[in-house]
Formats: C-alpha cells, structure tokens, sequence
C-alpha cells in the first residue's frame, strides 16, 4: 500500500515525533509506515486521516501488487 | 509475586517504544536483554539444581522444579509487559518475531530432543546437555525472529 504521509507531514512541518505524540504510536511505527514496510490498522488509518483532515482515501492508495 | 515482578519490569525494564520513549535503539534493547537476563539464569541454576536434586526427596525435587519454573514465568511477564505498552507495529513485531523463533525453534527442539534421546544413558533419562541444547537453539530461533522482525522499522 502506498501513502502520502511523508509529503503531508513535511507540508505541516512536522517531524515524525510530532506526528507520533499526536497518532499516540512511537516514532518507529511512523517511520515504518512512510518507508512503506508496515501498513497501519485500520483505527490507526482513520486516526491519521483526522490528524491530517482528510479522507483515508486522499492519504492511501492500493498501489501495485 | 507476579504482580511484583511486572511491577518492576513495568517500571525499569519493558517499557521500550512507549508513548514519549525517546530512548535510542540500544537503549531498549538494553532493557529488552535486561527483562531476559535474570530469566536465562533462573532457567540456568533451575535446571542444575534439578539435576543435582536427582534421588532426593520429592519435596526437594519440587522445590528446585520451582527456580526453573519462576524463569519461565519471569519471560512470560516480561512479553506480556512489552505487549501491553507497546504500540501496534511493536505488537506485530513480537508476533512476527515469535512466530519466526516458533518455526526455527520448534523443528531444532524436536530434532535436537530426538538426537540426544539417543545418546541418554540409561534410554529415557535425559542429560543437562539434552534440556540446554534444545532450548538455546529455540532461543536463537527467537532471537532471529525478533530482530529480523525489528528490521521493519529501522
């Protein structure tokens, strides 16, 4: 799955601690789902999509199988 | 007891990658080799003093069984400490990272138990040497499991 996160963050300005304190997940977890290599749950998608006021939609695509 | 124990690990050892845990990597790992250390010696001088009690009274022998045994427990809490205040990629790290050890150490357990079941004299008593090599291979099938599980994040 792919994800805007990084481009979203970076807009904000925030660093990926700041996400963290507000996603209430450590800094790994936000880090492993920028690189991609983990993909969040489901209440952890929508929590994101809140944080950054959009739709899960407009953060996570399918991507390529 | 257990209550005690979760207590302190709670408070000084398995606290790593909680919210606001800014500790570096080897930080929490040394929590992490913190947490097991004490259990790895339980186990240890458990299974030499189960060993030595051999003859004795059954009482005696249950009394040493318990050391080994407040090991395993002390490893069962600390994962449950972990597990409770870690956040979901974490908790699916040590689930990837059990799973991983399981499939390594489970096979290494049945063969090594095979193996040495052969080399026990007399047949059907086992040696020191037959409980500790099984178990450190699991242990190392763990270990792999997890830190290839830890890769995710890195």
């Amino acid at each position: 799955m792919e994800n805007r996160i990084r481009q979203l963050r970076a807009e904000r300005d925030w660093t990926q601690i700041d996400l963290a304190e507000r996603l209430n997940v450590s800094r790994q977890t936000v880090l492993a789902i920028e690189k991609e290599k983990y993909d969040p749950s489901l209440p952890l998608a929508f929590s994101i999509a809140e944080t950054f006021g959009l739709k899960i939609e407009d953060i996570f695509s399918p991507g390529s199988p | 007891m257990t209550s005690t124990l979760y207590t302190n690990m709670r408070e000084g050892y398995v606290h790593m990658h909680t919210r606001g845990e800014t500790a570096s990597v080897k930080q929490s790992m040394r929590r992490y080799y913190w947490a097991f250390t004490p259990a790895i010696v339980l186990y240890t001088i458990g299974t030499m003093l189960l060993f030595v009690s051999e003859g004795r009274s059954w009482g005696i022998q249950l009394a040493m069984a318990a050391v080994p045994i407040v090991g395993v427990v002390w490893v069962a809490v600390a994962l449950y400490g972990l597990y409770r205040r870690s956040d979901e990629l974490v908790r699916w790290q040590m689930v990837k990272g059990a799973a991983s050890g399981f499939l390594v150490g489970m096979p290494a357990l049945a063969i090594s138990g095979l193996i040495f079941s052969f080399l026990d004299e007399p047949p059907g008593r086992p040696t020191l040497l037959a409980v500790w090599i099984p178990f450190l291979i699991a242990a190392m099938g763990w270990s792999i499991g997890w830190a290839r599980a830890q890769k995710t994040g890195a």
